[in-house]
């Protein structure tokens, strides 16, 4: 898991060099500090920060065996998950009528690359989530060993601090 | 008479965790820094101390999640010199790639 973990480490950072080097060319459209709502991303920011608190809270509840916990904090985490695509599906949608597509600049393809392919992630990961939460109802999580749970909340804790070098390198410093 | 009492693998990696109340306690952190971060957008600030701040910010809250609630802190040193292997690696090409073309003949990327 970690050594897949450093190669999305350079995906990802690949990603945002690439965002880094076209982040001024906007080819006369919309720019960071034209389009970008700090606000509302400060929030979809936070809901991911705190889903990487439920998913601890259900990893621990799969060391110590309840079952019950781990379930609701499984729940609570794909619910998070959920809300933050929400977010980002509103943002990319707001984005578009204000003329950003993702054909408009270099700046606006590169920038949708990368959020997609966090979104993308993200995605992944709720599914991971409920699979998880739908084998434990099933009967087929055995408790005994909380490998599972622990790889997908590695997964999803990665997914959350590749998100914490996004707010501040794509959306804190280029407004700021 | 006092008996030795053995703890299996499970234990001890259960007692080399945090608790709870610490999780909550590393997200509270967070949230704070995370606050701090988002004063900036409301603050003019110099570039150096923007560009210093929030990426001292960023760095600080990597390292709770990546230490705390991805557990490298507790794990083998092999996990973490891995991880570390990928991050450093993914850091140096982003640079490179970076320093190159701000000095290559496009000069920095930028123009529309």
């Amino acid at each position: 898991m970690w050594v897949f973990l450093a190669s999305e480490a350079m995906f990802f950072g690949s990603l945002i060099t690439t965002y880094m080097l076209y982040k001024d060319r906007t080819a006369n459209g919309p720019g960071p500090t034209d389009i970008f709502d700090i606000p509302f991303t400060s929030v979809s920011s936070f809901v991911l920060l705190m889903s990487s608190l439920t998913m601890v809270l259900a990893h621990d509840g799969a060391v110590k065996r309840d079952e019950g916990r781990m379930r609701l904090w499984l729940l609570a985490t794909a619910m998070l998950g959920t809300v933050f695509i929400g977010g980002q599906v509103f943002e990319f949608t707001s984005f578009v009528s204000e003329g950003m597509t993702i054909t408009t600049s270099p700046f606006s393809s590169s920038f949708y690359l990368l959020t997609s392919f966090h979104g993308i992630h993200v995605t992944v990961g709720i599914l991971f989530l409920l699979g998880l939460y739908t084998l434990s109802r099933l009967g087929r999580l055995p408790m005994e060993d909380d490998i599972r749970v622990d790889m997908i909340a590695l997964y999803w804790h990665f997914v959350d601090i590749v998100w914490i070098v996004i707010f501040t390198f794509v959306y804190l410093i280029p407004v700021g | 008479m006092a008996t030795e009492v053995t703890h299996t693998p499970a234990e001890q990696h259960v007692a080399a965790h945090p608790t709870p109340r610490d999780y909550v306690n590393i997200a509270i952190v967070l949230a704070i820094i995370t606050a701090a971060e988002v004063m900036t957008y409301f603050f003019r600030l110099p570039g150096w101390a923007l560009w210093g701040g929030l990426t001292g910010m960023a760095i600080a809250k990597f390292t709770l999640v990546v230490g705390f609630y991805m557990h490298l802190r507790y794990d083998s040193r092999m996990f973490r010199r891995v991880f570390l292997f990928g991050l450093i690696l993914a850091t140096t090409v982003f640079l490179l790639v970076l320093g190159v073309f701000a000095v290559g003949p496009e000069g920095g990327g930028a123009g529309n």
